[in-house]
């Protein structure tokens, strides 16, 4: 795998700690990690190991308590809340273990949500949002309500959701965790293809299986970094 | 407007998806708002005037001061004839003065209120005639006049709404006037009397030949309008009329002493403006508390809307996840408040008519008399509206900011409990302010109410229980007459009449001096309230004499003149002993009147009223031009009045009007106290109510969001009465916080009411108590249900709870 020369995610001596009643908890500790443009990464790790607070780290949904966390080069200490919306809006796309779909919104809602925030006239809403419908086969349920699908086809909802406003990462928590195995390859490989159509793809895991399809592995162990590995997947 | 448009079709999604909520906070909103407005509606009628006048903020009032006694008073027509002159055509300028008279039509006759005003009294207000004209004369003075307008009720009640009336003529006072012009539909004068006929001043002499006080300086009756021109600011304008004052005095020096003129804007004029500082008070106090209502209506629904955020938190932390800025969030939640107030709003324009009705009913004897009629117009719809904007902000900050601090790592974190603590201590601190004000609330009717009570109880010093009362249009030959056969009926113990009965509306004050005070601090003029008293008024108001005697039948105009004074009056110039056989100084009056008798001190224009000096004067050497008081004392004073009303209705030469026990005077003056408590304990009433439905809400939130704990207890061997317990133990705890709260701002709101409640000690341990057991019981009664609710989870199922 070609290295482009200016990552897209770079992470210098990031820690994070959590302060509760007066407990400090190190959730993550001198993390050195740079993602390229276009790379297939999966992040592994016991619970406990610190998976889920780099997601929220590289995600923008959290800032670090130490160290510098650059997102396309810029420095994410110094954006403010505000400013750091709007980076996830446009750059960054979520999908989550559970689904995390709005209940009262039907499907083709859920997927708008991001270009209703990005201030997307409706029409030019209207023309993408059934594109990515169609690309994730959901094209004939777009006025369904979630609890009316399936775990996957809410899955390929939620994928569809995080690929809209096409960002330039695309981070995964757990995507397959609330899946049946047939379910779960589906969404593995509709993530593959939005990586070989150009996507960056981070996912956290604890399943051993999903890493395969990853280019590269980074392990995780008490918050550090304990193991990076290549792979010939992806 | 995209992104608007978005934020509010997503708002009323929100609502729609939890219509039980919204519907719980609309209502609750739109009563609290439809109050408001309803009493906004009402106290700009009363307290800024709605006397349909052109351009009223152009027209300006002049009283009469003096740096001797507080108040405003009206100004003879002398001085005002000066003014007049001294302003010259700049300002034009119109005076007039209310009078009872009898008018006579076609359909009867009947004693109505009578404007008699100056030739420009229309063209100076801007009132336009519905039918004929204004005053077609010209003069003020040396004019014969013949002609008469009429207001609109009247016509309408007394003259069949004839089209042709104009030209037809009216008696008034047995004098035939001409009917020159209709008034406009709901104008009946320039101040609080309802007038239905309006005289010309040039025309006095032929209507009231027997009124002497016409061109005294010394009469006060008259009150003035001048309209200003754009081109003189008020400040100039009553700097004018200051130093017009100062000349008047200077060419009148004994007979204007040191009254001066004062001018006050029409607007604060209408009620008087010794009455509308009351009512201004009345209406500031009445305003909290119906904000105090709005405020516990906010903190209900901001309460519910917390509890529904909590419910939100995973959706709204995914709309952050999803790239919805912090200011996107809030905008969000503001909108969905904005959306339910606004909503609130426009119902409560729909109710505000009826509620404005009801509160109208309520309103003080004094304002009973004004055809003063509160209208929803643009500027209580302004109202309506910055409140509803105001209220929206108001209980959607709370969850607004909320939202905005959402944190958007929870959608990673599948138990996520961040912000519960938090969340909880917010919503208790919501429920603590509504209790502590609807405590305020419901003790300052709690206060109003005490002074009621007190005042009710307060012993006058006459015989209020046994008498009745009427107005009597008579001579005094025929009122002589009267009295003497009334006092002659069965069941009746005494008649007697008076020029005005304590707790009346009209007042007559007279500057006297005392020949030989023996106190060395006595004043050496003093304005005091007197009376022209018939012989037997004493005796028939059951009032006590103390010394000397009282009037007979040789206290006439023939006779030396005489005065009867009470013990206060006494006490300001002697140091004990009887001033019987001293002498006083009427003002203008150049012969000596020697005191004969000593009464005891009665109240006069209120129970509350603190003991005032008072002088009673002969009637028959002080003959009253306006109408007479005529009271009638008896065990049964119901059954004397019908007696008496038969009695009188064949007499031709009498009218006598307004029966009533005097008992309903006094309660009249205690009206606006015993107005204002009602209004109060209404709305008091309504902040409980509030305030408990919210307490209700927010348990039964509580106690659903608490099912997994409460389940885990029950687990672990807690049985019903421990979660009963501990849940009511917890609502008690925010009851005692508010209720503390309450007492603090209760002490605070009896301080600033000090001067107008009456004999109610601060920190009065019956209402502070009341009120607060009242607060606590309905609170715990809230409460009751929804921890009994909570008794009856399953702790299987429950500690499964999500």
């Amino acid at each position: 795998m070609s290295r482009e020369p200016s990552p897209l995610l770079t992470l210098d001596a990031v820690g994070k700690v959590y302060v509760n009643d007066e407990i400090e908890t190190h959730a993550l500790r001198d993390v050195y990690l740079s993602i390229d443009p276009g790379e297939f990464v999966a992040i592994a790790g016991p619970s406990g190991s610190g998976k889920t607070t780099l997601l929220s780290l590289l995600g923008l949904l959290d800032v670090p308590s130490a160290g510098t966390y650059r997102f396309g080069g810029e420095d994410v200490a110094r954006l403010s809340a505000t400013a750091r919306a709007r980076v996830r809006n446009l750059d960054v796309g979520f999908v989550f273990q559970s689904f995390n779909l709005i209940a009262d919104l039907t499907v083709f809602e859920n997927v708008e949500l991001p270009l209703v925030y990005r201030g997307v006239d409706p029409r030019t809403r209207r023309a993408r949002v059934r594109e990515v419908l169609e690309r994730v086969d959901l094209g004939n349920r777009t006025d369904h309500l979630p609890t009316q699908l399936s775990g996957g086809q809410q899955q390929r909802v939620a994928v569809a959701r995080a690929i809209v406003g096409a960002p330039r990462v695309l981070l995964a928590d757990e995507p397959t965790g609330n899946l049946d195995s047939a379910n779960s390859t589906a969404v593995m490989e509709l993530l593959r293809e939005l990586h070989r159509g150009g996507s960056t793809v981070c996912i956290v895991t604890h399943e051993r299986q999903l890493t395969r399809w990853a280019g590269r592995i980074i392990r995780l162990l008490d918050g550090r970094i304990v193991a990076e590995d290549a792979t010939e997947a992806a | 407007m995209t992104t608007l448009a978005d934020d509010l079709r997503q708002a009323w999604r929100q609502l729609r998806r939890q219509p039980g909520v919204a519907l719980a906070i609309v209502a609750t909103l739109t009563l609290a708002l439809g109050v408001n407005t309803a009493l906004f509606s009402i106290l700009r009628a009363v307290v800024f005037g709605a006397v349909p006048v052109h351009d009223p903020d152009a027209l300006v009032a002049i009283y009469t001061v003096d740096r001797k006694n507080p108040g405003h008073m009206p100004v003879s027509d002398a001085t005002a004839f000066d003014v007049r002159d001294a302003l010259g055509d700049e300002v034009p300028l119109t005076f007039f003065a209310v009078r009872s008279v009898a008018v006579a039509t076609p359909e009867g006759r009947t004693q109505v209120a009578a404007i008699l005003a100056t030739a420009n009294y229309f063209d100076v207000i801007g009132v336009p005639p519905a039918l004929g004209t204004g005053f077609t004369a010209t003069a003020d003075v040396g004019a014969d006049v013949d002609e008469v307008v009429v207001s609109h009720a009247f016509w309408r009640s007394h003259l069949a709404a004839d089209p042709d009336v104009v030209g037809q003529r009216i008696v008034v006072e047995g004098v035939p006037l001409t009917i020159v012009g209709v008034g406009p539909e709901g104008f009946a004068g320039t101040n609080l009397f309802d007038a239905s006929v309006f005289v010309p001043y040039a025309s006095h002499g032929a209507v009231f030949p027997e009124v002497p006080w016409f061109g005294m300086r010394r009469f006060l009756a008259f009150e003035i309008l001048a309209r200003l021109p754009e081109s003189l600011p008020f400040e100039v304008f009553d700097a004018r009329i200051t130093a017009i004052a100062e000349r008047i005095a200077a060419a009148n020096p004994d007979e204007i002493g040191t009254r001066r003129l004062h001018a006050v804007p029409f607007a604060h004029a209408i009620l008087g403006p010794d009455q509308r500082a009351t009512v201004v008070l009345a209406a500031a106090l009445g305003g909290t508390i119906v904000g105090f209502v709005l405020l516990v209506a906010c903190a209900n629904a901001a309460n519910l809307l917390l509890a529904r955020a909590s419910t939100r938190h995973g959706e709204l932390a995914l709309r952050g996840v999803l790239g919805a800025t912090p200011g996107r969030l809030l905008r969000q939640a503001l909108f969905e408040a904005l959306l339910l107030a606004g909503c609130a709003g426009l119902l409560s324009i729909a109710i505000a008519p009826t509620l404005r009705d009801g509160l109208w009913l309520l309103r003080p004897p004094l304002l009973q008399m004004a055809s003063l009629q509160p209208a929803i117009d643009g500027r209580v719809l302004g109202f309506t509206a910055a409140a509803t904007l105001a209220t929206g902000l108001i209980f959607g900050a709370a969850p607004a900011l909320r939202a905005a601090r959402i944190d958007v790592t929870s959608p990673l974190r599948h138990h996520a409990t961040a912000g519960a603590a938090s969340h909880r201590r917010v919503r208790s601190a919501l429920v603590v302010t509504q209790v502590a004000l609807s405590f305020v609330a419901l003790l300052a009717a709690g206060l109003l109410l005490r002074s009621v009570t007190n005042a009710t109880a307060v012993d006058p010093g006459f015989a209020v229980d046994e008498l009745a009362a009427f107005d009597l249009h008579a001579t005094p030959t025929a009122a002589a007459q009267i009295t003497d056969a009334l006092a002659d009926m069965p069941g009746i113990e005494a008649a007697a009449v008076a020029s005005q009965l304590p707790f009346g509306h009209n007042e007559f004050r007279r500057t006297i001096a005392v020949d030989a005070p023996t106190r060395s601090d006595a004043p050496t003029g003093l304005l005091v309230r007197t009376a022209s008293v018939d012989p037997g008024w004493r005796a028939a108001m059951g009032i006590a004499e103390l010394a000397g005697r009282d009037f007979h039948g040789d206290d006439d105009s023939k006779h030396p003149m005489v005065a009867i004074v009470n013990d206060t009056f006494a006490a300001v110039y002697w140091d004990g002993g009887t001033p019987v056989g001293q002498n006083i100084r009427f003002a203008g009056v150049r012969d000596p009147v020697r005191i004969v008798g000593v009464v005891t001190t009665t109240k006069t224009g209120s129970v509350t009223e603190t003991p005032q000096p008072f002088v009673y004067i002969p009637l028959a050497q002080w003959p009253h031009q306006a109408d007479l008081q005529l009271v009638v004392r008896s065990s049964a004073p119901e059954a004397a009045i019908e007696a008496v009303m038969a009695a009188l209705e064949a007499r031709d030469d009498a009218t006598v009007s307004r029966p009533r026990r005097l008992t309903e005077d006094r309660d009249a003056a205690l009206g606006p106290m015993r107005s204002a408590a009602v209004l109060l304990l209404l709305f008091g009433a309504l902040a409980v109510a509030l305030a408990t439905s919210g307490i209700h809400a927010v348990m039964t939130y509580a106690v659903r969001q608490r099912t997994r704990e409460i389940g885990i207890r029950m687990a672990l061997g807690a049985q019903a009465h421990h979660v009963h317990r501990q849940l009511l133990g917890e609502a008690v705890a925010l009851v005692l916080v508010g209720n503390g709260l309450g007492v603090a701002g209760g002490l605070i709101l009896q301080h600033a009411l000090t001067d107008h409640l009456f004999a109610v000690p601060l920190g009065d341990a019956i209402t502070f108590g009341g009120v607060a057991l009242v607060v606590t019981v309905a609170a715990l009664a809230a409460a009751w249900c929804p921890a009994r609710a909570a008794t009856r989870i399953d702790p299987a199922r429950a500690i499964h709870h999500r």
